[in-house]
């Protein structure tokens, strides 16, 4: 039957199709990605063609990598982690292939709208209307899913990344509702109050605390190390459960708003460093006499580099939301590093590992190259550095021009080598990228995967040591 | 359900401590936060231009092509030249919000009345014809009524706010004044004032004032051409308080540490003797000190952009209001205005977004 087929209740199918699907959306997020930054480097490359004009491929480009390719990433990968840390099965497999095929939909309707200019014009949320109420379906059937899940669960404890992915698909889909304002309009300054509230949590709420809770959820896995502490963990949990949140309004900082809406984000702004050192030490502590695996296993290398750009992001964010740096920076090409440094650098690599931990285990086959492994690390890394490397420069040629009053004519065209730098960065993460594809198409559909497992993979015995 | 009793301190936390947050930043806001509409607002009715385009379905054109992803909509206390700062109460009516987070592109709060509507409109078809070294896309795609709803909507951007103060001299100043004992409106304290002058002042504004002295090649900031009429206006005490304190952001000097006061005194003298005339831009060494004829540049006006007919609108209609100056406005060279565009070879304009040229 086709529909046993599309909906298919086989343990492990709707992790493993939301990772593959994950993939197939994240070369097209970052192929527009691609073609955007190579505009900037040469405005004229494509002329009367409205759906390859920058803001339109940029309006993709964004939806595509964070609802595309990291939020099917991230529910894929919980599809798989929460079993095997409760030890119990998915608690529908029907429904999390359904969830899949509703967020392909969605997905293929954002690639149709977007492209063609129908935005709600609110960064971040451009999605339209129907598309807003689908996506909303989509997070609560995954909600339902996972706690029905955790409900079922055969180990009492609830180990920490369990804790995050429940916070996490607690806060989305209301952040989601609160941040879209699709059926209500707003006076300008709360309506830029609510989107950078949603703007900033999509990160804090569903980014950063999934990823998190992946990050806590390998690190131990992959080392063979125990957690370093519990109690650690705890704190960094409840701390960015309190201190995300508030921060949105250091977006804004130099508009009209009001100044003690202002004076909350930038002051959770900073008590999030106390979060995210606990976090760090937690992990740096757990890898401890372990770090020369990172040589050899590929998976955790990406873990480990995920943790390390989690450092930079995280130190660099609350310093540039304080009002005398975000002041000189703000509204350049460094804020646009950051914004890549958080969900490329950081959240991307954790799910790129997740992808490469978790598709042998769901479909019993081992990767059919660990050179294409390596050369996704290093293209994807390299590329990456180079990319923060010249957005940050370029950020401070533009700080400095409007910081000193000089007019944009005079500066602009001392910013082409950086646009150039920054297009050959994107077409080496593109090119990570679809090395990436081709290793799943050759290991998941070829014979060139080296079976480990002829019997159906059941995640809910998987060993759990943490 | 065995599992979920011990940790319902927790479950609680996650809701309770969500909630509180939203409460403080997201409804709050919404309580405490109703800003009164100003009169600065922009006003997109009842606008000159509302009689050959629509400026709100303008701004759904500038929501729809995603111009808020490069240009931005509020001025800041540290911007210098993007025209008056925004109030509050400015965007009540602005939905969705247009406030943008990154400035690849200049900012568009005020950017209304700055460049003639055939200029905005050339422009979005092909930049770089009219900037060169721009980024900006070409937008050659949208079609004729679009275009001229954008540039209609541009047109009205700022239109509410009206600059009403210039930077004036600090109280201290009128001390100064009350206490000059040179008269700054007679030739003999003009003629002190030449030599200081010469000595001082005309390595970078010029013998004539104009701002083109050999050093104004070398400034990113040009040194202010004297023989522009704004100068005229400007009041003893302004004047002192410049050549004393020097302009902020740019290289003029403090001559407060050099001169004494009677020498800014005769200085002052002189420069109000500066003929007016037009100002012109030093490009070449070859230009600089010589004599050359007022040169008569276009002007920018807040003219209507005409309804096209046929399609393509004509250049040569550019009549307006009266040139800042009085002069005539059919004098303008052919070279700089924006009929002159020719667009690249790699983007003939299609039929439907025709370039304002034509006419010529």
């Amino acid at each position: 039957m086709l529909v046993d087929r599309l909906l298919s209740d086989r343990e492990g199918s709707a992790a493993r199709n939301f990772l593959i699907s994950a993939v197939f959306w994240s070369i097209w997020g970052m192929g527009a990605g691609l073609f955007a930054s190579l505009e900037f480097a040469f405005p004229d490359l494509v002329h009367n063609v409205p759906q390859f004009s920058m803001p339109h491929l940029r309006m993709f480009h964004v939806n595509a990598v964070a609802i595309g390719w990291l939020s099917m990433g991230y529910v894929g990968s919980m599809f798989y982690m929460v079993p095997a840390l409760t030890k119990a099965k998915l608690w529908s497999e029907k429904l999390g292939n359904f969830t899949m095929w509703a967020w392909n939909l969605l997905m293929a309707c954002a690639f149709g709208t977007l492209l063609n200019g129908f935005t709600e014009g609110r960064e971040y949320a451009e999605l339209g209307a129907i598309l807003d109420v689908l996506v909303v379906v989509a997070l609560i059937c995954t909600a339902l899913n996972i706690y029905m899940t955790m409900v079922n669960r055969k180990i009492k404890k609830l180990y920490v990344s369990l804790w995050y992915f429940l916070g996490a698909l607690f806060w989305f889909p209301l952040v989601y509702i609160i941040g879209q304002r699709t059926f209500v309009a707003l006076p300008g300054l709360n309506d830029a109050i609510i989107g950078w509230f949603y703007g900033h949590n999509i990160l804090g709420m569903w980014f950063t605390t999934v990823g998190v809770g992946m990050m806590y959820y390998l690190l131990p896995r992959i080392t063979q190390n125990p957690l370093y502490s519990h109690g650690l963990s705890m704190l960094g949990f409840w701390g960015i459960a309190l201190f995300y949140a508030p921060t949105g309004t250091h977006h804004i900082l130099q508009s009209p708003v009001p100044e003690w809406l202002k004076a909350i984000a930038v002051i959770s702004s900073v008590f999030l460093l106390v979060p995210v050192m606990t976090v760090l030490t937690n992990f740096f502590m757990t890898m401890k006499g372990k770090w020369q695996m990172g040589v050899t296993d590929l998976t955790l290398r990406f873990t480990i580099t995920s943790c390390i750009f989690y450092l930079i992001t995280c130190t660099q964010g609350p310093f540039q939301a304080t009002r005398w740096i975000n002041w000189y920076l703000h509204f350049t090409q460094w804020v646009v590093g950051h914004a890549h440094l958080a969900l490329l650098g950081t959240f991307s690599f954790i799910l790129t590992a997740s992808v490469y931990y978790g598709l042998p285990r769901l479909t019993g086959r081992e990767w059919a190259s660990q050179g294409l492994i390596r050369a996704h690390w290093w293209l994807k890394t390299l590329g990456f550095t180079l990319m923060m490397i010249s957005l940050t420069t370029a950020g401070l040629i533009q700080s400095a021009g409007w910081h000193h009053g000089i007019p944009i004519d005079m500066w602009a065209m001392e910013l082409k080598p950086y646009w150039i730098l920054r297009g050959i960065s994107g077409i080496m993460i593109v090119l990570g990228q679809l090395l990436f594809a081709y290793n799943i198409w050759k290991t998941v559909y070829t014979n060139a995967g080296i079976v480990i497992d002829t019997k159906t993979p059941t995640l809910s015995t998987m060993e759990v040591k943490s | 359900m065995n599992g979920i009793n011990g940790y319902r301190l927790g479950a609680s936390g996650i809701i309770i401590t969500f909630f509180t947050i939203i409460t403080a930043t997201v409804l709050l806001p919404m309580v405490l936060f109703n800003p009164t509409k100003t009169t600065s607002a922009n006003a997109y009715k009842d606008t000159p231009y509302n009689q050959v385009a629509d400026p709100e379905r303008g701004r759904r054109i500038y929501v729809r092509e995603g111009c808020v992803y490069c240009h931005t909509q509020f001025t800041r206390l540290q911007d210098r030249g993007y025209g008056p700062l925004v109030k509050a109460g400015d965007y009540v009516s602005e939905t969705p919000h247009q406030l943008g987070t990154a400035r690849t592109g200049p900012d568009l709060t005020n950017e209304g009345g700055r460049m003639a509507s055939e200029w905005q409109k050339a422009h979005l078809v092909q930049p770089r014809a009219l900037k060169p070294g721009s980024i900006m896309p070409s937008f050659s795609f949208l079609t004729d009524r679009d275009m001229n709803d954008l540039v209609a909507y541009l047109q009205t951007l700022g239109n509410g706010r009206k600059v009403t103060t210039y930077v004036q001299a600090p109280d201290e100043y009128e001390k100064f004044l009350a206490n000059r004992k040179v008269d700054t409106a007679s030739d003999a304290a003009a003629n002190a004032g030449r030599g200081i002058y010469t000595q001082n002042c005309a390595v970078c504004h010029g013998l004539e004032g104009r701002g083109n002295g050999p050093n104004s090649i070398t400034l990113e900031k040009k040194p202010a051409n004297f023989t522009r009429a704004f100068y005229k206006q400007y009041p003893d005490a302004f004047w002192f308080y410049r050549v004393r304190e020097g302009v902020p952001g740019t290289r003029m000097p403090h001559f407060g540490e050099i001169l004494s006061e009677e020498q800014m005194w005769y200085l002052v003298a002189y420069l109000k003797t500066l003929p007016k005339d037009q100002e012109e831009v030093i490009n070449d060494i070859s230009q600089l000190n010589e004599v050359t004829p007022a040169v008569k540049l276009p002007r920018l006006t807040n003219q209507v952009y005409e309804p096209s007919t046929g399609g393509a609108h004509s250049g040569g209609e550019e009549h307006g209001t009266e040139g800042p100056n009085g002069e005539d406005p059919g004098n303008q060279p052919q070279g700089n205005t924006p009929g002159e565009y020719v667009p690249s070879k790699a983007a003939p304009p299609p039929e439907t977004a025709p370039a304002p040229a034509g006419g010529h």
